[in-house]
């Protein structure tokens, strides 16, 4: 029996033929007058095949077509498997364009008030009325709907949606005069300092009257974020009261790229952009620092505040660090973080939207996700929520969003996006 | 078992020359590289990963990082190692985030493996790689299969190291960058615990 527990650790390595030939007959000295090891060894032997017998499976026939692919993008490995990381509750895949990841483009975007009232037009071009011309954006890639952001105007992005009517392609007139009405605004507590910054812009048209329900959400779109220019729409701003949230798309890589130069850092090493949502900048630059210090990293660079794209911080970080950086980044922007599941079934419910208002005209899409990257948007109506579960939209919708977007904490929203959403019930 | 070794050895060979070309420049021989050991590099994701998609990239991933920094191997291990090195790097990555994260549906640990992507076809191993070993029943091999993915992630590397790739203790040290008595007593814990977990649902 001692001789056994002796003997028995070493059988594995008797079956693998690692034993030296001393030890080996050892082991066959003790094994021919033992049946308990006999049995043993037996059961381990069938171990040993059983897993050598696991099923071999074959790669896709793409597969050194995919490695290719990887090389001559640049993808990093590491930066992939970041990428991958943040965003597979999304079951997305994105395309990773920086080879290093070093530094990191963080955007703050600071979260302004929703809007107190709106309307919106429908197939009418809207004018567009600046009130305030400096276009200041250093994102020059903006469009339309951006080049008009002055500091107390909201950018709108106007989006045509595969899945819209074309009746929905919205024309957003100038309304000049704001009417806000605060008391209306069933979905969205507003407990954000409805002061500062607050992007302000009217739609009209269709002779809806301004400013019966507005519901709002916070906006965050895509990196590779692209208006559709095709409907010639313009959004008129207008300053002063009547305010809605800003709808702040994320900038596209060549666009963080460009700001990383400016900012004196190899746009090379740029390997990321994180977007945090928070009402605060210097919270969110406080708890970069400090991340950042905590692996060794430090907040390399801090852009002046942009009015309706928050500041931009360029954080350096090691190599190793980086994927945590910004998941912590990020999941502790917001203590009160959405659970995936209800981001992606508020994200449904905007898709839904899109074709159910346009299909019905009670009201009318502004602004809708497309092209599976795209994620600024702006919805109209009161239908929002009926279809969050709709299996449909909802499997449409996961293949939409890209950016995680945390609202902030003071925002309670019945229907929470990653999108920006404008609801004007249209009569 | 003489002509194992041979084979391999011939595989070595060949193995040096595609790199000595790669670092030459030649890109189709990092292709050829490629295709002469995707299936290794995959198969040895998954049984690590148990997610084809993860499995799948992993192995990309492990070829990119090879032709990176192919000019700075010197061949002073085998490229197998090397890419049985980077393989499980890159799968304890995955693995590790996905533990973080409490990932369990997705990982799909508890379900074979599925077609639903009409991908090619599950492949029983070639007999005759380990001929002294009984044959074994398919059944018993999906049991089993189940049973590999309750296993500690390190036993499941060491095990299909052994049994999957083959490789001798030695080898596995090298992979692992262990020495030769934890190969030897993980590979024994392993098994033993796939054994009494075997037991256990009979």
């Amino acid at each position: 029996m001692k001789d056994c527990d002796v003997i028995q650790p070493e059988l594995s390595a008797y079956v693998d033929g690692e034993l030296t030939p001393p030890q080996r007959e050892l082991i066959e000295a003790h094994l021919a007058s033992c049946p308990r090891c006999q049995q043993v060894l037996a059961q381990l032997k069938t171990m040993a095949a059983g897993v050598a017998a696991l099923p071999k499976l074959q790669p896709a026939p793409q597969f050194l077509a995919q490695v290719r692919g990887k090389i001559s993008r640049g993808d990093d490995p590491e930066a992939l498997t970041w990428f991958d990381h943040l965003f597979r509750p999304f079951l997305l895949k994105v395309p990773m364009e920086v080879a290093a990841l070093v530094a990191i483009a963080l955007l703050v975007i600071q979260f302004r008030q929703p809007p107190p009232a709106e309307t919106v037009g429908s197939d009418q071009v809207a004018q567009e009325e600046n009130s305030g011309n400096q276009q200041s954006l250093p994102m020059e890639t903006r469009t339309e709907a951006d080049h008009s952001a002055p500091s107390e105007s909201a950018s709108v992005s106007p989006l045509l949606p595969p899945t819209a009517a074309p009746e929905s392609e919205v024309a957003a007139a100038p309304t000049g005069e704001s009417m806000p009405s605060p008391e209306a605004q069933p979905t969205t507590e507003n407990a954000a300092g409805s002061s500062e910054n607050v992007a302000s812009e009217s739609v009209s048209g269709n002779g809806q009257s301004v400013g019966q329900q507005a519901k709002s959400a916070t906006a965050v779109g895509g990196r590779n974020i692209k208006f559709t220019s095709g409907t010639k729409r313009k959004v008129a701003a207008s300053n002063a009261g009547t305010n809605r949230p800003a709808i702040t798309p994320t900038p596209s890589a060549a666009e963080v790229s460009l700001l990383a130069r400016n900012a004196g850092i190899d746009p090379s090493k740029v390997g990321g952009v994180v977007v945090v949502q928070s009402r605060n900048p210097h919270d969110v630059q406080g708890r970069a620092e400090e991340l950042a210090a905590r692996c060794n990293g430090k907040v390399v660079s801090v852009s002046p505040s942009m009015e309706s794209t928050g500041q931009i911080f360029f954080v350096e970080v090691p190599r190793e660090y980086a994927a945590s950086f910004k998941l912590d980044l990020q999941q502790n922007a917001v203590p009160s973080a959405l659970s995936t599941n209800r981001m992606v079934a508020a994200v449904a419910a905007i898709t839904t939207n899109a074709g159910l208002l346009s299909a019905t005209s009670t009201a009318r899409v502004i602004g809708v996700l497309t092209g599976g990257v795209n994620t600024n948007a702006v919805f109209n109506g009161p239908a929002q929520l009926s279809l969050a579960n709709n299996p449909q939209a909802r499997a449409v919708a996961t293949t939409v969003l890209e950016i995680f977007v945390v609202p902030p904490p003071s925002l309670t929203l019945t229907n929470p996006t990653p999108t920006a959403t404008t609801a004007t019930p249209a009569h | 078992m003489e002509r194992v070794i041979q084979a391999d050895a011939e595989k070595t060979a060949g193995d040096q020359e595609l790199l000595g070309r790669c670092r030459a420049g030649d890109e189709t021989a990092f292709d050829d590289l490629v295709r002469r050991h995707q299936q290794r590099a995959f198969n040895v994701a998954f049984q690590i990963l148990r997610d084809r998609e993860d499995a799948a990239e992993v192995a990309q991933d492990a070829f990119v990082r090879i032709y990176r920094s192919v000019s700075d191997f010197r061949g002073e291990c085998e490229f197998t190692t090397w890419l049985h090195q980077i393989v499980l790097n890159l799968a304890r990555n995955k693995h590790r985030w996905w533990k973080r994260r409490g990932r369990q549906s997705s990982v799909s640990l508890d379900t074979p493996v599925e077609m639903a992507d009409g991908e090619a076809p599950m492949q029983m191993a070639a007999s005759g790689d380990a001929p002294d070993m009984q044959t074994v029943k398919a059944e018993f091999v999906e049991r089993l299969s189940r049973k590999m993915e309750e296993l500690p992630r390190k036993f499941r590397e060491v095990l299909v190291l052994r049994n999957v790739e083959g490789l001798s203790y030695e080898q596995i040290a090298l992979v692992l960058d262990c020495s030769l008595g934890t190969v030897k007593s993980r590979i024994a814990r392993a098994r033993e615990a796939l054994r009494e977990n075997m037991q256990d649902e009979t």
